[in-house]
């Protein structure tokens, strides 16, 4: 089973009035994440492993894995494609 | 008879009593060359603890401990050279003592600064001159220094003498008083109003934004962050001088972004309903200076 982790090396992070705010060291762009997106980023240093990611996740909205792995997946493509994160 | 150190105070510097020592302006031949580089007309350049600014008609060169030196060598420049002395040359300096310049215009209120900012023609200055006839005080225009070390950072109070485009002028009911330069026709302005003259702690960072209808609004979360991000040679200057890379830097803006009120005021740039917004806002900063 892949791990998914953070490339700590290609951004720097900083939690300002609830939100949790990213930025790419090499382009500077900020990236904000507020509400779920910023509870699957949190919870990323917790559970890599997609299935532990989703149910916990899941267990802090009340709902199942499955409703939520459509929108989890989407949201890990676009961290894959800014570079922040990787499966190893 | 000796004095034992411990009876010895040393008082640190304030930034106001640092940037009037080192913008100590005097005139004389200033090299064209920097750090063994040719800074050609119209360009700038700072190296270490030394800048070097050259235009048409004048070159100014600045060095830590050691002021300004101008040559001016067409007196027609002169407008000119007093825009970039408070201008680019006075956030120059101010980067390379530490300090931190935000390109904004501000006034005073019950003893707190409120400083607009925003791009470059967005009404920065036509607001604060304004403002000034409501019973504000004008506290620096164009520049506004922050003395990061401090928590509520504080302020420099700026040069005065304003420079508006005459509608700009007119809207803040304001004498319109000789050109700049030919080739940038605003006009300076001595606002009769009183103006602040000691360092004060910021009361809030107000962004300024055109819109269909008026409004203010607390800006919170990234929004923050962003607001400090600006293409305009006041942040080039300070990330120059500072020598921060981008990690340090963003560590920088979170420090300072955290200790800053942050708001943005959004209205019709209609010269029409000025007068509306102008009450509008006052009466938001009112508020805010109650608080």
């Amino acid at each position: 089973m892949n791990a998914i982790t953070k490339r700590r090396d290609r951004f720097v992070e900083t939690e300002i009035d609830g939100e949790t705010v990213i930025m790419a060291l090499d382009t500077g762009d900020f990236f904000s994440l507020a509400d779920s997106a910023m509870t699957i980023w949190r919870q990323l240093d917790h559970t890599p492993e997609r299935a532990a990611l989703l149910a916990a996740v899941a267990g802090e909205f009340g709902t199942t894995s499955e409703a939520i792995a459509g929108d989890v997946d989407a949201f890990l493509g676009q961290l894959g494609n800014a570079g922040f994160i990787c499966e190893n | 008879m000796a004095i034992a150190p411990e009876t010895i105070s040393a008082r640190a510097e304030t930034a106001q009593e640092v940037l009037i020592r080192e913008t100590a302006v005097r005139h004389g031949s200033v090299s064209p060359t920097l750090g063994g580089e040719t800074v050609e007309p119209g360009f700038h350049k700072l190296s270490g603890d030394q800048f070097l600014l050259r235009e048409p008609g004048f070159c100014c060169h600045y060095s830590k401990g050691r002021g300004v030196t101008v040559e001016l060598t067409d007196p027609a420049a002169r407008g000119a050279l007093e825009l970039y002395l408070a201008g680019t040359v006075h956030a120059a300096i101010a980067s390379i003592n530490g300090f931190y310049p935000v390109h904004a215009s501000a006034v005073a209120l019950n003893g707190r600064v409120f400083a607009f900012t925003g791009p470059s023609g967005g009404g920065k200055s036509t607001l604060a001159a304004a403002l000034a006839r409501c019973g504000m005080t004008l506290f620096s225009d164009d520049t506004l220094v922050i003395d990061p070390r401090t928590s509520p950072p504080m302020c420099v109070p700026g040069h005065k003498r304003m420079k508006l485009w005459p509608e700009g002028a007119a809207l803040a009911r304001a004498e319109p008083g000789p050109l700049v330069a030919p080739d940038y026709p605003k006009h300076f302005i001595d606002l009769v109003a009183a103006d602040a003259n000691a360092m004060l702690p910021l009361g809030a960072l107000i962004v300024l934004d055109e819109g269909a209808s008026p409004s203010f609004e607390r800006l919170g979360g990234s929004d923050r962050l962003t607001c400090l991000e600006d293409d305009h040679y006041t942040v080039s200057l300070h990330e120059w001088a500072a020598g921060m890379n981008r990690e340090a830097r963003f560590a920088f803006r979170v420090r300072l972004a955290q200790a800053i009120d942050f708001h943005r005021f959004t209205r019709p740039f209609d010269p029409a309903r000025f007068e509306d917004m102008l009450d509008f806002i006052a009466a938001r900063l009112e508020g805010l200076a109650a608080s």
